[in-house]
């Protein structure tokens, strides 16, 4: 692509430079001004042979700018945009994909747990374990095994079991609960959360009520 | 070809002063956009019960992948778009625009993306049924109470019973992704046949 190069006289302002560059722009042409180690120049891409060299040029010049196999600033611009743009969709697909493909199911806690041996059992009275996230206990009270969830129904906080009071008490809000769990006294709404405890053979099983 | 017009699209010169508050409506569109997509995500998850909608919101946070970051981006993009749209009615107002002859139809529009820009936060905030979203829940159902003559009766429809519980979680699931999407749409068309018209600028 032939390219016309305009050298600038040194007094020209950068108004004036403007001035020559809104001109050529307004007959649709790619000028643009540029500094060279001599002096300021306008660099017109393809100018038509009928170009009437404005005054406050010194001297003009053309050259030959191959143009195969060279991309244009636009150009570049516009690739890296694409692939901007492109990678930015591709990760927000695969962020999607990732969420969607998750199995809710395998972070569920399983429906039951072996907790303690039941000699163990008989010895301590109590064992706490966890049902998933959720700490729990298991107490022997008589020949009757009572498996419960020590988070208090009031606000989250942990009841303790007190082997003297044969209760569960929970130490925010001055509340407790009998063995199995129901409200004794205190701000709770509803009874612990209750499990099903089996002694199978000689170990104690703790299993998930079945759901109503 | 298809392809063209994205390209012309793409190369139509922008305005470089005032973009933001020429553009805010269709912020609000890219939002709107957002909400339905990491709700559509969200929806794979959510356990409208009771027991299960905090459960499953735990489990959405702790181990799905990128599961915190869908929740925030809905979470945020919601939030975004109350505000994008409270600009637009607060700058119809100081334009003036609900005069002239399509003022009222204008007006009008307004206020419907509004209230149920605002109706979508109402139940989308009750949707975690924690201990915030059960009285925010009992304020709004309150509050549907005071409307004169029907209050009572939209209320119980609201809360599916005579007081908010576990059926109102299903009901404002419900409303939240099934209702007021479609609502949503309707008033996007409509305001895209007013726009065509010229009527809406």
């Amino acid at each position: 692509m032939r390219t016309a190069i305009w050298t600038l006289e040194p007094r020209l302002t950068r108004g004036e430079i403007d001035a020559i560059l809104s001109t050529l722009h307004e007959r649709g042409l790619a000028a643009e001004s540029r500094e060279f180690e001599w002096g300021w120049a306008v660099v017109i891409d393809a100018p038509p042979d009928d170009l009437v060299v404005p005054p406050g040029v010194a001297r003009t010049a053309t050259a030959d700018v191959p143009t195969t196999g060279v991309m244009t600033r636009r150009a570049v611009l516009e690739a890296f945009a694409l692939g901007v743009g492109v990678a930015a969709v591709a990760a927000a697909c695969g962020v999607a994909g990732a969420f969607a493909s998750s199995t809710p199911d395998a972070h569920d806690t399983p429906d039951e747990i072996d907790v303690a041996s039941m000699p163990e059992l008989r010895a301590t009275g109590s064992k706490r374990f966890s049902f998933g996230r959720e700490p729990c206990i298991v107490v022997l009270k008589g020949d009757r095994l009572h498996a419960v969830s020590l988070v208090c129904t009031h606000l989250g906080c942990l009841v303790e079991w007190s082997r003297e009071g044969r209760q569960f008490v929970c130490p925010c809000h001055r509340a407790a609960f009998d063995v199995e769990g129901r409200v004794l006294y205190g701000p709770p709404p509803r009874a612990l959360t209750n499990y099903d405890a089996v002694v199978r053979g000689d170990r104690v099983v703790v299993r998930r009520k079945a759901r109503a | 070809m298809r392809l063209a017009a994205v390209r012309t699209w793409l190369d139509s010169p922008v305005a470089v002063h005032g973009t933001f508050v020429r553009d805010i409506r269709r912020l609000a569109v890219f939002l709107f956009c957002v909400e339905i997509v990491t709700g559509a995500l969200l929806a794979l998850y959510y356990r409208p019960s009771p027991e299960g909608a905090y459960q499953s919101l735990a489990v959405l946070n702790n181990n799905v992948p990128f599961g915190w970051y869908v929740r925030s981006l809905h979470l945020a993009a919601g939030h975004g778009l109350v505000f994008v749209v409270g600009l637009w009615a607060i700058r119809a107002f100081f334009q003036r625009r609900f005069l002239g002859p399509a003022g009222a139809q204008r007006w009008s529009l307004i206020a419907g993306f509004s209230m149920i820009t605002v109706a979508f936060l109402l139940t989308g905030e009750a949707l975690p049924w924690n201990q915030q979203a059960y009285w925010s829940t009992v304020v709004t159902s309150n509050l549907v109470e005071d409307v004169p003559l029907v209050g009572h009766r939209l209320a119980t429809l609201f809360r599916g019973g005579p007081a908010v519980g576990g059926a109102t979680v299903v009901r404002i699931y419900a409303i939240h992704a099934l209702l007021l999407p479609w609502v949503a749409f309707a008033l996007l068309a409509v305001a895209q046949r007013y726009r065509r018209r010229g009527a809406l600028s």
